[in-house]
């Protein structure tokens, strides 16, 4: 607590000092010199660490960086000696600002706090009961944009934040903002960030999945037939009119970030982007869109859940998988685990009483995909003999990201976390790739962001030593090439 | 102890879940399964007919070998050929790249079978198939009191057949392999009013209509290529399961709620129908459906042995459930702690369970008292033989006659070619206080190791040999 | 002679004799005129208080033991009347110091006030009992009857030898056994006045012990001439023996925290006799505090608790192990059935206690514990004839007691009893 301030005002007289320097106001921020940090320790996440080298931000993209470039005439030096730069951090799912939290809070903690009167664990994810296929429902039409936590938690170091809608089987789309948006319009970068899909251990998730998966499968087929083919009676016209209108025009509508990479195996290469992205209600600006494209003829009526999922199916689009536990694991791989399609899985918590996910290293490699969990230990079931879940699926080859959560006291304590996974053996590099370039796959903008390299955005985090030495201290965050004002 | 921390541990023990379920059955090894590709294909299998996967061997040697059956075989071993038992006896020859566990000096069982369980990630919502959690560690805690199967869920009761349970297998970390069957078990219970009799012989007979219809069938269809399958009569479904053979009716003698300060008797008194003229009345039922039924802790079955094994009836009871006699009524002549033994002697198949108590629970119970659970299936055994059942028989208790109550004993229950490998090794006799499982074998592969796991290893048995038996 | 009800009688009757009433006594007495020496001949003798004894006779005169030891060394009298048990065992009789069910039902918590140390069970127990003759067919020949747990004092229990059937004078061994103390979790209120909370309840219970003290020290010092006569306090008489030290306090606790308290208010402070019954749940993290006063512990009806490492924590062994040698074991009937103390022994056994300790758990250790030593607990000359015969190992469920005897009367013969 008392260090959590001490850092805080820490923060805040740095922030004051630099504001000096910096114009603040983002009014005033017309200032289109480059920057230029100079002696700098850069930990680049794609590519060797420059232990002391120049990082140049240009037009909020980074312009160059090394250890011989040079700052270029004109551009405000930053001086870096002492400093260790690091792209922002990527919260790749989070309930930040919609109420009740997305992630449980490490059950581990559960089992240290004693042994007697062990509750039996929470039915996982939605917990079942209400699974039903919501999957072209946008989360950020729930969202009321003038919340804080957005701004605080940018300033605690996440300069990319996605939100997760909530509930088993297929929530809806996630949304991938930009956390100093004031407006929805500002806040919303990508309104169809992933789909979400959610696992739950029991017979109405299941059932929906292995339904729902196998109209989708269909709808694929059916989106593969030629378009002309005319068909006896009405439906095939609908058919034919999805056929075309899908994936035949892109948007015009603005350049969107980059389409979805396509480092899923099964995944066809398809230029054209999803269509659907431009849905949904609720403002012009980036996710704005009409619902359904305007004024089409009378077809039969399409299901725009179902026409999300055979997206999925196709490669489309990327899916944010939740599985709480080695259990849902195994249930899910017995009903779905056929379906490919491309994936980030997300563990919410270290679910001890159906077990954590280094119990399943063989069915997790299986799914060729990269994990997203709590960055915590964890331990054996009622017991306090620890456990390092992170370590043991990255030992196994399998790709580890982090979980950040939803508040900001969750974040600030983020790099605290990391070194408990470190200091128990998970390489550095790991951890903090974790919290970066794993998570910005996760969304598909790691082109854009989640390392630094030449022509990506200047998403940066400036620390004061190391960040994963007790004494590392964030001095300041950039986000776009924008230095963020430390206080709202 | 008082009734709050009574209660609230009746709560925990209490999870039974009363939901219906989907089939599924057991299956070879996964692909992906480190032990099965880890085999080296036998050069000398024993008849394997165009198999495509080399079987996997794990073999039991050199131990006092328990059948389940009532029969021990003294350094005898047990061969396994991936999830089945392939051979049991003296001077097996072992296929090249048997995996092999000595258990020289140990006790070889068959994985104790529980007739009523709870928990042990059997899932709380139905179906189960869709809920087992295969990684609770509940699962460990009952490999290590020595339960490889068991029956969870709802046993019925009331007027008509009801029920929806299934048999658990407690194959660690195998979603599929869990549930062995479902619904195998129906329930009702007595006494029945006049009318709910007469409406279950109409039931019966409906449901005989029905399957003979059913078996007409095939030369109807040949002569009328119209005709149409009969349909399953109203409500008889489950009735038609027990005639077909796939459910076995388990009848509930009522049984009441234990008084914690009601003078130590278990097994609730005044319970009328637990008196002979209910065990006739259940009686009746299977004289009806034409097989034996269940009959579940029938207080009085002591006194009318023959009459129960005539229709070929078996009987679930815990040796010490007590119910006193009622001086005041002459048919009312309670519980006797030699039920298990009188009965066996009639030939009558018992399946024991652990006492209706405050703490006693269907489960693997966490509550502090040991003895009184699933935690130590043995003491439940071991109190028959203190009613006067042979030692050796008593193991059937636990095993074999479990089995046949749950309708699972054609896969479960003993150590006999071609059933499931599911195998104990004790580090002493089955039934004896001390004795601790040391290594657990379900469907063929090393589930649970004492040594390895967290809940026994610190303890040494316990090996008096002054006081042994 | 009638059962005293006016609280001074008994109080009296009890400053007589602590540990033998004189209505055992007369009956000793009677019996030894009347019958002849009984040899028990049996394969092996467990005394409980000594070495096994392979090819023992014990010899019993008037409900007595007159000797025991090896058949080789054992002369026995040429009128004795010889009962071979052949390959039987003989063990001493169980005693059971947390035992509610001599009452023939509930009915033990006056939930009333909190407390109630005028109060007694004596008043409720039925000699036609069930539940006390099936705890003589387990082997079970001493309980202590107590209270409930529902209040901070229940009232005091009364220690009974399991004669079932017969007159309660002849089952009584003390009428106040001992007084019956609850700390922790269950006696808390949950009401509106003082003793809401467990700081409410103890500060209640202090005033009261307070009083006693006060009381019986008056009364001593008027007795050794010192003090005035002081004003008889029917409501504090029994509780005057506490502080007599003639009649101990068994006090249900539980958990670290109360264990710790429970000591510390009536070692440390009051210092009277106390045995730690029940000890449960974490109460074995303070096992180390307990030794160093050498707390008598009473433990059970939990046999276990999972440790921090998720093991399966032996109640008895972790005191055992911190150096609480002083030992018992209970059922805490009917939550384990009063005919099971056995089998708490034989768990205890499971979980890595060393065997003898488990047995003198279930006999001479209890029988010191409560102040019963002299009368029964082990097979040695001068006690109470209280043993039983079994097929072999007394703690192993599989064997029933073939034969029990109280005072040397047979009372349970195996088939008596479903």
């Amino acid at each position: 607590m008392s260090l959590q301030h001490t850092t805080l005002r820490a923060l805040l007289a740095m922030a004051a000092s630099i504001a000096c320097a910096v114009a603040q106001d983002p009014a005033t921020i017309t200032d289109r010199r480059p920057v230029a940090f100079t002696n700098a320790r850069i930990l680049t996440m794609s590519g060797n660490t420059i232990e002391r080298g120049t990082l140049v931000v240009k037009n909020g993209k980074i312009d160059a960086l090394g250890a011989d470039v040079t700052a270029p005439a004109g551009a405000r030096i930053v001086d870096g000696t002492g400093m260790t730069i690091m792209p922002g951090l990527v919260s790749a799912w989070s309930r930040a600002g919609l109420g009740g939290q997305a992630a449980p809070r490490n059950d581990a903690g559960a089992s240290r706090r004693g042994n007697r009167g062990q509750q039996a664990p929470m039915p996982m994810g939605g917990g079942g009961g209400g699974a039903q296929n919501r999957a072209a429902t946008k989360v950020i039409e729930s969202i009321y944009p003038k919340q804080e936590v957005f701004g605080d938690l940018l300033r605690t170091g996440i300069t990319s934040l996605a939100l997760t809608p909530q509930g088993s089987a297929f929530p809806g789309l996630g949304a991938l903002l930009r956390p100093d948006g004031k407006t929805l319009e500002q806040l919303t970068a990508r309104d169809d960030a992933f789909v979400m899909v959610t696992m739950a251990r029991e017979q109405q998730t299941k059932k929906l999945f292995s339904e729902t998966f196998e109209k989708a499968k269909k709808l694929v087929e059916e989106r593969k037939k030629p378009p002309e083919a005319p068909k006896p009676a009405e439906a095939p016209a609908g058919d034919q009119k999805a056929g075309e209108a899908k994936p035949g025009e892109p948007k015009p509508g603005e350049a969107k970030t980059e389409p979805p990479k396509g480092e899923q195996p099964p995944k066809p290469e398809d230029k054209p982007k999803p269509d659907e992205k431009k849905e949904g209600q609720g403002g012009q600006g980036q996710g704005a869109p009409g619902a359904q494209a305007p004024a089409k003829k009378p077809e039969a009526p399409k299901d725009p859940n179902l026409e999300v999922l055979a997206d999925l199916l196709e490669g489309k689009r990327k899916a944010i998988l939740q599985i709480d536990s080695a259990a849902d694991l195994l249930h899910w791989e017995a009903v779905a685990g056929e379906v490919k399609f491309p994936r980030t899985l997300v563990v919410s918590r270290h679910d001890t009483m159906s077990g954590t996910m280094d119990v399943v290293l063989d069915q997790l490699k299986a799914m060729k995909c990269a994990v997203l969990m709590q960055p915590d230990l964890s331990s054996l079931p009622r017991s306090r003999f620890l456990t390092h879940p992170a370590k043991r699926l990255h030992d196994a080859g399998i790709e580890v990201g982090f979980l950040l959560g939803d508040n900001p006291n969750t974040t600030r304590v983020l790099f605290f976390r990391l070194m408990e996974l470190v200091r128990s053996g998970l390489p550095a590099d790991v951890a903090l790739r974790g919290v970066t370039l794993v998570p910005a796959k996760a969304l598909g903008i790691e082109a854009r962001t989640g390392s630094l390299e030449v022509g990506k955005d200047a998403d940066l985090l400036v620390f004061r030593g190391d960040p994963l030495t007790p004494t590392g201290e964030l001095q300041s965050v950039w986000l776009a090439g924008r230095e963020v004002p430390q206080q709202p | 102890m008082r009734i709050q921390a009574i209660l609230a541990l009746a709560v925990l023990a209490t999870t039974l879940v009363d939901l219906p379920a989907q089939g599924r059955g057991r299956r070879g090894p996964r692909p992906g399964d480190p032990n099965a590709e880890a085999a080296t294909p036998p050069v000398a299998a024993p008849a394997a007919p165009a198999e495509t996967k080399p079987k996997h061997y794990l073999a039991i040697v050199g131990g006092d070998v328990y059948l389940g059956t009532g029969q021990r075989l003294t350094g005898a071993s047990v061969l396994i050929a991936d999830d089945k038992i392939e051979a049991v006896g003296h001077n097996l020859t072992l296929p090249e790249g048997t995996t092999v566990i000595d258990a020289k000096g140990k006790v070889v069982s068959p994985g104790f079978v529980a007739v009523i369980g709870a928990g042990m990630g059997a899932g709380r919502s139905a179906p189960f198939a869709d809920a087992v959690n295969p990684f609770d560690p509940e699962i460990k805690q009952g490999l290590a009191a020595g339960i490889t199967s068991f029956l969870a869920g709802s046993t019925g009761g009331g007027s008509a057949p009801s029920g929806s349970n299934a048999v658990i297998k407690l194959a660690y970390g195998d979603v599929k392999a869990m549930v062995v069957q479902e619904d195998s078990v129906v329930g009702m219970s007595v006494p029945l009013p006049l009318a709910d009799r007469e409406k279950f012989a109409d039931t019966v007979k409906k449901a005989r209509e029905y399957l003979a219809a059913i078996e007409e069938f095939p030369k109807k269809k040949a002569a009328d290529a119209n005709a149409k399958e009969p349909p399953m009569p109203g409500g008889a479904d489950k009735v038609v399961a027990i005639l077909r053979g796939k459910a076995r009716l388990w009848v509930s003698l009522g049984g009441g709620g234990f008084n914690p300060f009601g003078g130590g008797r278990r097994g609730g008194g005044g319970a009328r129908a637990n008196d002979i003229e209910g065990i006739r009345q259940a009686l009746e039922l299977s004289k009806l459906l034409g097989q034996g039924i269940v009959l579940q802790k029938p207080t009085s079955a002591w006194l009318v042995p023959d009459e129960i094994a005539a229709t070929g009836s078996m009987v679930v009871l815990s040796p010490r459930d007590r119910m006193p006699a009622d001086p005041t009524d002459p048919d009312h002549t309670g519980s006797n702690l030699a039920s298990a033994a009188i009965l066996a002697a009639a030939g009558v198949p018992i399946a024991v369970t652990c006492p209706v108590g405050m703490f006693g629970g269907a489960g693997v119970g966490t509550g502090g008292i040991l003895g009184q659970d699933l935690n130590t299936p043995q003491i439940d055994a071991a109190f028959a033989v203190r009613g006067g059942l042979d030692n050796r028989k008593a193991l059937r208790t636990i095993t074999l006659d479990s089995a046949k109550m749950i309708g699972a004993d054609a896969r479960i229950g003993s150590l006999e070619v071609g059933k499931d490998a599911d195998v104990l090794i004790l580090d002493g006799d089955p039934l004896h206080y001390s004795t601790f499982v040391e290594t657990a074998v379900v469907n063929g592969k090393v589930v649970y190791e004492k040594g390895k796991e967290t809940l026994y290893s610190h303890i040494d048995r316990h090996t008096d040999r002054q006081n042994a038996r | 002679m009638a059962l005293p009800a006016p609280p001074r009688l008994a109080a009296k009757l009890l400053l007589w004799g602590a540990s033998a009433s004189l209505l055992a006594a007369q009956h000793a007495a009677a019996d030894q005129r009347a019958h002849p020496i009984t040899a028990h001949l049996a394969a092996r003798i467990l005394p409980a208080d000594a070495p096994p004894i392979d090819t023992g006779v014990l010899l019993e005169q008037g409900g007595k033991i007159l000797a025991v030891g090896p058949r080789s060394s054992t002369p026995i009298p040429k009128d004795a009347k010889v009962q071979d048990h052949g390959n039987l065992w003989l063990c001493p009789g169980f005693v059971d110091l947390h035992h509610h069910v001599s009452g023939g039902g509930g009915d033990i918590n006056d939930m009333v006030a909190p407390l109630n140390a005028e109060m007694r069970t004596l008043d409720v127990v039925k000699p036609s009992e069930e539940s006390i003759r099936r705890a003589a067919a387990g082997g079970v020949t001493t309980t202590l009857f107590i209270p409930g747990s529902g209040t901070n004092i229940g009232g005091f229990g009364v220690l009974l030898k399991m004669r079932w059937g017969g007159s309660l004078e002849a089952m009584v061994i003390r009428e106040l056994g001992a007084m019956k103390v609850a700390q922790g979790f269950n006696p808390e209120r949950r009401s509106g006045d003082l003793g809401l909370s467990r700081m409410g309840s103890s500060e209640l219970l202090v005033q009261l012990l307070e009083r006693g003290r006060d009381y019986a020290a008056a009364w001593r010092a008027f007795a050794a001439g010192t003090g005035d006569k002081p004003k008889f306090d029917a409501s504090l008489e029994q509780l005057r023996l506490v502080f007599d030290k003639t009649v101990p306090v068994l006090i249900h606790t539980a958990g670290a925290r109360d264990c710790i308290a429970t000591a510390r208010m009536f070692q440390d402070v009051f210092d009277v006799r106390m045995v730690l019954s029940h000890g449960c749940f974490d109460g074995w993290v303070a096992a180390t505090a307990l030794a160093k006063r050498q707390t008598p512990v009473n433990l059970g009806p939990r046999m276990y608790e999972f440790d921090k490492y998720g093991r399966f924590q032996g109640t008895c062994q972790a005191y055992w192990d911190a150096g609480c040698h002083d030992m018992s074991i209970n059922t805490d009937a009917p939550v384990v059935a009063a005919e099971e103390l056995q089998l708490q022994a034989a768990m205890a056994i499971r979980l890595g206690l060393d065997y003898e300790v488990a047995l003198r758990g279930l006999t001479i250790q209890p029988a010191q514990q409560i102040g019963i030593a002299d009368r029964t607990g082990s097979l040695a000359v001068g006690k109470d004839a209280d043993f039983q015969v079994t097929r072999g190992d007394p703690l192993d469920p599989r064997n029933p007691p073939e034969l029990v005897y109280i005072e040397g009367t047979l009372v349970h013969r195996l088939g008596d009893i479903r």
